[in-house]
């Protein structure tokens, strides 16, 4: 067959080409050099900010090796008492139901605006588990309002970019204990922030 | 930032109580005999004068709890019925205890026509059981007995006295920790 | 046709504006949470007894007030009397094991017995004329702070019998949290006195 040898065929020159038809090759393999890095939770598209100085309830999350994490466990330091000693608990109350504010603020330091939610991939837990996440401080929304985090409840936070709310969670420790402390053991949430209203863009 | 973080613990917690009837109560009355001694049968009350229909003290049997009855008083006189009722500390602190008297109903009445005496106070040396300084302290398991001396002088047959005698218990140490 | 689809591939691709400025469509990020259900007397907020003829603890350390002595033996029980305002000081100690002040309050709910009662209530130290109910008043514990809880049992309008006692059961619901109530609610400290800095109403 005839063949003929389009020129220029690199990266540029591409985007100006329009006589597609003339250019006959069996295969094609251009190597391009791309920069990816990840970063910290604290610095990341998605900021998951342990340390947060602006919210009340910060000391239960901690950062590590660049990944947040949520700890309400023994001898966590949660506070100065007067006399400068430190304050630590070992977990939340048995028998009873619990709410914590404002642990983690989640921003959002891309270009679109999205809206955040949690999900357990491992189906572990669901909007109506004894473990919640909530989130408050959120822009738009009126002081005090508080919303249930799980995806597909009603009114999840829509963050455009610089926007941030604050996150937090509520353990319904009533009822049967070692079922709970089962799932609240290295329990894996799943934060997804998805960009909204310019259709599917997957 | 908005109204701040909201940390917020909710317990239901268990309360149990069982009340009890006079006899058994923390501060118990009951009614005694002659001899200044808890009556078998305190439903029946101490002994009944002829002169009125209820015996002096008995624990009522539907409320539990102890009933005086002084009706029959001579006016312009000073009668004294001894051995009225015992209270007893069932707790298990040493407390003060002192009486309040009340009439409460149309007009004033006259409950200072009504004293309570310890048993084995004498009414002509010894101050009757009154306000917080006239108490008397009571160590736990402890019980004193209780006279009534009645002064009728200027109160006409049918005028009111009195209807209500609070007993007051506090704990020797409460207020000292401050 | 193949080829055009590969040619308008390798064009979005090359042109390499998606990368750089930070959109993105989704981000999902999976978690750890670890909490742990600790007992009573060292959760978030520790409760435990301190008169221990009263208040016991149960499984978890969980309180529960008692106030019927039965020596089961035959002997003969001891309890409070009607028709009478029974105080108890100091049965069970509240620690602040947070991070925020928290705001101390109970409400009481009658679950068993046939009549009428007075009056159940918590106060803290010897502040026995304003219980913590949330209306009249609160305790204000800072944290590392613990507040000694009395409880007020007013047995007006119970008739126990003669040779027989008057059951009562109540849940005690009690809520610490950290919203500043409101004007007219008086806010006392963990020992019993008023708190007179303004906190209330901000």
């Amino acid at each position: 067959m005839k063949r003929r040898t389009i020129i220029g065929l690199g990266g540029s020159a591409l985007v100006g080409l329009s006589a597609v038809g003339s250019g006959a090759f069996a295969s094609v393999r251009a190597e391009r050099t791309l920069t990816v890095e990840t970063t910290d939770d604290a610095d990341a598209y998605l900021i998951l900010n342990s340390d947060d100085p602006n919210l009340d309830n910060s000391a239960y999350a901690t950062e590590s090796d660049g990944l947040i994490e949520i700890d309400i466990t023994e001898e966590t330091e949660t506070g100065e008492a007067p006399n400068g000693d430190a304050v630590t608990s070992d977990g939340v109350n048995p028998f009873a139901t619990t709410t914590i504010e404002e642990v983690f603020s989640v921003e959002n330091q891309g270009s679109q605006d999205v809206e955040v939610s949690i999900t357990s991939i491992d189906n572990e837990f669901d909007e109506n588990s004894r473990f919640q996440m909530l989130g408050t401080d959120i822009p738009g929304k009126e002081d005090g309002f508080r919303t249930n985090l799980f995806e597909g409840t009603g009114d999840l936070p829509v963050l455009s970019p610089g926007d941030s709310f604050a996150a937090g969670l509520e353990i319904d420790a009533t009822g049967d204990l070692s079922e709970l402390e089962d799932l609240l053991t290295d329990l894996q949430v799943t934060i997804q922030a998805f960009a909204v209203s310019e259709g599917d863009q997957t | 930032m908005g109204t701040g973080a909201f940390t917020n613990v909710t317990a239901d917690r268990q309360i149990d109580v069982d009340v009890r009837d006079d006899t058994e109560a923390y501060l118990a009355l009951q009614p005694v005999d002659t001899s200044g001694d808890p009556i078998d049968d305190p439903e029946n009350g101490s002994r009944t004068p002829l002169a009125q229909d209820d015996p002096f003290a008995l624990i009522n049997e539907d409320t539990g709890r102890l009933d005086l009855n002084v009706t029959a008083l001579n006016v312009d006189a000073v009668t004294t019925i001894p051995n009225l009722f015992q209270v007893s500390n069932l707790g298990r602190n040493e407390v003060d205890i002192h009486f309040e008297k009340s009439f409460e109903g149309e007009g004033p009445g006259n409950p200072d026509a009504v004293s309570f005496y310890r048993g084995q106070d004498d009414p002509e040396t010894d101050d009757p059981l009154g306000d917080e300084d006239n108490g008397i302290t009571l160590g736990d398991g402890n019980s004193f007995v209780v006279d009534l001396v009645a002064d009728t002088e200027g109160i006409a047959p049918e005028d009111n006295i009195i209807n209500t005698l609070t007993i007051v218990g506090v704990d020797v140490n409460r207020g000292d920790s401050a | 046709m193949k080829r055009r689809t590969l040619l308008a591939t390798l064009g979005v691709t090359a042109a390499g504006t998606a990368i750089g400025t930070g959109a993105f469509t989704s981000v999902e990020a999976t978690r750890t949470v670890n909490v742990n259900i600790a007992d009573e007397d060292q959760a978030l907020l520790a409760m435990e007894p301190i008169d221990d003829t009263i208040t016991a603890d149960e499984e978890r350390g969980e309180i529960r007030l008692s106030f019927d002595e039965d020596p089961g033996d035959g002997g003969n029980g001891r309890g409070p009397g009607s028709e009478s305002t029974y105080l108890f000081d100091r049965l069970f100690r509240v620690t602040n094991q947070g991070t925020q002040d928290v705001f101390f309050e109970s409400d009481f709910e009658k679950t068993h017995g046939d009549q009428e009662i007075g009056n159940v209530g918590f106060y803290v130290a010897e502040t026995d004329d304003s219980l913590l109910d949330g209306e009249s008043a609160v305790a204000k514990i800072e944290p590392g702070q613990a507040a000694e809880i009395g409880t007020l049992i007013g047995t007006q309008g119970v008739d126990p019998e003669l040779d027989n006692s008057a059951e009562f059961d109540f849940d005690a619901t009690i809520t610490a949290s950290d919203e500043v109530p409101g004007d007219g609610v008086t806010v006392l400290d963990n020992e019993g006195d008023e708190v007179n800095d303004g906190v209330s109403g901000q």
